[in-house]
């Protein structure tokens, strides 16, 4: 399933590549979301935008844990149209505690289109990160493109 | 014309005539007589109140399992107040987010049709639309 939602990603990232072919100042990139926590996480949702608004999701891919088997919940609507320059995503597992993450974990890739020649602006922040209990508890995020920058 | 003969006179007189003749003084009735009459009445409608169950003894079991299975029905189904909005802030952390889905997720169980509530409400969760509708 992973390696079909990827293709897909590609082949979608592809087409935009060559219909953007004689714009060198569009490019793709892979955001790996990381959730640090040290309880196990029941629930997340951050939200990504780019303060210079270069950027656009052209798709989201699901994390590392077993606990969270499905792809994330986004606005689909808005990346299929082309325009999502900020999302939001977020995913909840009824698993139990013993399966739920907790220390640092990818829970999501968000692929990214990006136009013009400046570098764009990440703010990557974390809404809510819920424990099994319900609470929220006093996690982190952060992101790494997948060249292996890390901010 | 006496006024009795005055209220009379619009009736036929053959009325007239079994009327006055049914104006009789009340014959005595003793206690005896009246307690047999009471026994009577109590005898006569003691054997109704038997007689409406015995009589009917299927249409009393339908209506038994009927009942029964009402209440067993009312007691396993699902414990949902339809009056209360699902897409709402439900574990009162002040903002409506994916905890909330969570705890609608784990008070309505795996059903499909709930399923398709809880994924919907996740979905105007992440949603870009200014009204928190999903696009």
């Amino acid at each position: 399933m992973r390696a079909l939602i990827v293709s897909l990603i590609l082949m979608g990232s592809c087409c935009l590549g060559q219909a953007f072919a004689e714009d060198d100042s569009v490019r793709f990139s892979a955001m790996d979301i990381y959730l640090t926590s040290a309880e196990p996480v029941a629930a997340w949702q951050f939200e990504l935008n780019d303060h210079h608004g270069l950027m656009k999701v052209v798709g989201v891919e699901k994390g590392e844990s077993a606990a969270y088997a499905r792809v994330p919940y986004y606005d689909r609507e808005a990346v299929r149209l082309g325009e999502a320059d900020r999302i939001v995503v977020a995913d909840y597992s009824l698993a139990d505690v013993a399966r739920l993450p907790s220390d640092r974990t990818r829970i999501a890739t968000v692929h990214l289109m990006l136009s013009g020649d400046d570098d764009a602006d990440f703010n990557l922040f974390l809404i809510t990160a819920t424990t099994y209990d319900g609470l929220a508890t006093d996690a982190s995020i952060s992101f790494e493109v997948q060249t292996g920058s890390e901010q | 014309m006496t006024r009795d003969e005055q209220e009379y006179d619009d009736l036929p007189q053959d009325l007239i005539d079994q009327l006055k003749s049914a104006d009789q003084p009340v014959s005595m009735i003793t206690s005896r007589v009246d307690r047999e009459i009471s026994q009577l009445a109590e005898a006569h409608f003691s054997r109704r109140r038997q007689t409406v169950w015995s009589r009917h003894p299927a249409w009393a079991a339908v209506a038994a399992t009927a009942l029964l299975a009402l209440l067993l029905v009312q007691l396993r189904g699902p414990q949902v107040d339809e009056h209360v909005p699902i897409y709402a802030d439900l574990d009162n952390s002040g903002r409506i987010d994916i905890a909330d889905v969570l705890y609608l997720a784990r008070t309505r169980g795996a059903e499909q049709q709930q399923r398709a509530e809880i994924d919907a409400f996740a979905m105007r969760v992440v949603s870009l639309a200014p009204t928190g509708e999903t696009s």
